[in-house]
């Protein structure tokens, strides 16, 4: 049996990641009825994305190498550095959501040197493009009075980080950590995954051809391998069959008053 | 006397654990294995370390007494003898390098506690079990300690057969273990198949601690069947 982590860093470290890999395999063993191997890929955005403002076509380029390196298959924990790339400070929100959705199942945990300074980092750098953007291409010879109007408006009407909060809330992120101590939070993240993603695990531990067989499930007849990716996209057939097999076990359980 | 293949079962002369005897048998009618029966004197258990110190590759199968870290041997009691007179059959200070190269089944009580020593010691895998019920301590019931005695034995013997007769892996076996439990505990609740509720409900909750006491230490990918 096996544990997929996926590490998306800028300037990974080979050795470090190495122990952690180590460690992880420890932490998913201890007390475990199966063994587990963790396979561990690593991924470095400024491979597919160069310095400068990310195109379409490289942005793509990246994804669809995280596609075929590891959103086809069961993700356990993916590992994201919060400043991937010099000229990109936001490209971390958008690879995370990239990961959900095709994965809503893994665990999610952003690291970086001290991630509140970088989230005001965004929320700065931001505000400062609008308002030069504003005197530069609108109104170049605003007095200071009319521009410090203008950046009161502009402060007001919208927190400059507001999308990147929403994509972030959106993308279900585990935990925001600092990169002192990421490696502690992710073997406790690894022990704790989410429902979804130990209903996943339990169907992991079969081959993924077996055929799941129970005519009162919707997925009558489907194999493992399919549910699993049903479950993972939360397509219509993953939702239906996460709540069937409560309902099942619920009402086979469950104490019926039968004198009413 | 001739070797049959590499897979071996232990068990103790133990009126406690006479039940694995069928299981045993019925192992032996299609597993070409070895038994190597731990009888009421020290001959026994010498010939048991010397049997597996200096074995080949090869899978050893444990129904036996267990206690915190360690195998026991033959429980007979006389007048003249304490119970477990042999002492420990297994332990990390004793005979621990019999576990060396081997892929290791070991039904006793407490096994799992020697799982780390057992994988230190060389074993490629080490399937062990917690805490099992069926002391009079716990049952007061001699027909709920019967009922689920004959439970684990017929589980125990699928389980094993499967993973023989399809080479399963050692994960797959654990996965089947706990599967087959999980199915006899939800026929148990929910089925008629045996008149007494309190029985039932009782042998369930032992099976249910049975299932919960499973661990696998080393390798789970190793083949049932060692090549």
């Amino acid at each position: 049996m096996k544990k997929n982590i996926l590490v998306i860093d800028d300037d990974p470290d080979a050795r470090a990641l190495d122990e952690l890999r180590e460690q992880l395999e420890y932490t998913v063993n201890e007390g475990a009825s199966v063994s587990y191997n963790i396979q561990l890929k690593t991924i470095n955005p400024t491979d597919f994305i160069p310095y400068g403002q990310p195109t379409e076509d490289t942005l793509n380029s990246l994804f669809a190498h995280l596609d075929s390196a590891a959103l086809n298959e069961k993700l356990d924990l993916v590992l994201c550095d919060f400043n991937l790339h010099q000229s990109n400070k936001d490209l971390a929100f958008h690879i995370v959501d990239h990961v959900r959705k095709h994965n809503k199942c893994c665990s999610v945990m952003l690291y970086s040197g001290s991630p509140l300074k970088e989230l005001t980092r965004i929320n700065n750098q931001e505000l400062a493009n609008k308002i030069s953007t504003h005197i530069i291409q609108e109104n170049p010879k605003a007095e200071v009075n009319i521009l410090k109007t203008k950046i009161d408006q502009i402060t007001k009407e919208e927190l400059p980080s507001e999308e990147l909060l929403k994509l972030a809330i959106h993308s279900n992120i585990t935990t925001i950590v600092s990169r002192n101590n990421y490696e502690d939070a992710a073997l406790e993240v690894i022990k704790n995954p989410s429902l979804l993603l130990r209903i996943e695990n339990n169907l992991c531990c079969y081959d993924e051809d077996e055929i799941f067989i129970h005519a009162g499930f919707s997925i009558n007849g489907m194999k493992i391998g399919v549910i699993c990716d049903h479950l993972r996209r939360q397509t219509t057939e993953g939702i239906r069959f996460s709540e069937e097999l409560i309902e099942l076990m619920t009402s086979h359980y469950i104490q019926l008053n039968h004198s009413n | 006397m001739c070797k049959l293949s590499n897979i071996y079962v232990i068990h103790p002369d133990d009126s406690n654990l006479k039940f694995f005897k069928k299981t045993i048998k019925v192992l032996q009618n299609k597993i070409p294995l070895e038994y190597v029966f731990l009888g009421p004197s020290d001959t026994y258990h010498n010939n048991f370390y010397n049997t597996f110190k200096n074995n080949d590759h090869s899978t050893l199968i444990f129904f036996c007494h267990g206690e915190q870290k360690s195998l026991r041997g033959c429980n007979r009691e006389s007048a003249q003898r304490h119970p477990f007179f042999h002492g420990n059959l297994v332990s990390p200070q004793h005979h621990i390098d019999i576990f060396n190269n081997k892929n290791v089944f070991c039904m006793a009580c407490y096994s799992s506690t020697l799982g780390k020593s057992a994988i230190q010691a060389g074993a490629n895998v080490f399937l062990g079990f917690g805490e099992i019920k069926f002391n009079q301590n716990y049952i007061k019931s001699k027909r709920v300690s019967n009922f689920t005695k004959w439970e684990v034995r017929k589980i125990m013997q699928t389980a094993l057969l499967m993973a023989y007769l399809n080479n399963h892996s050692f994960n797959k076996l654990s996965l089947n273990l706990k599967n087959l439990f999980n199915k006899r505990i939800s026929e148990l609740i929910l089925g008629n198949d045996h008149p007494d509720d309190h029985v039932k409900l009782q042998a369930s909750q032992l099976l249910a601690s049975i299932r919960n006491g499973i661990v696998m230490f080393g390798d789970g990918n190793q083949p049932f069947i060692p090549t």
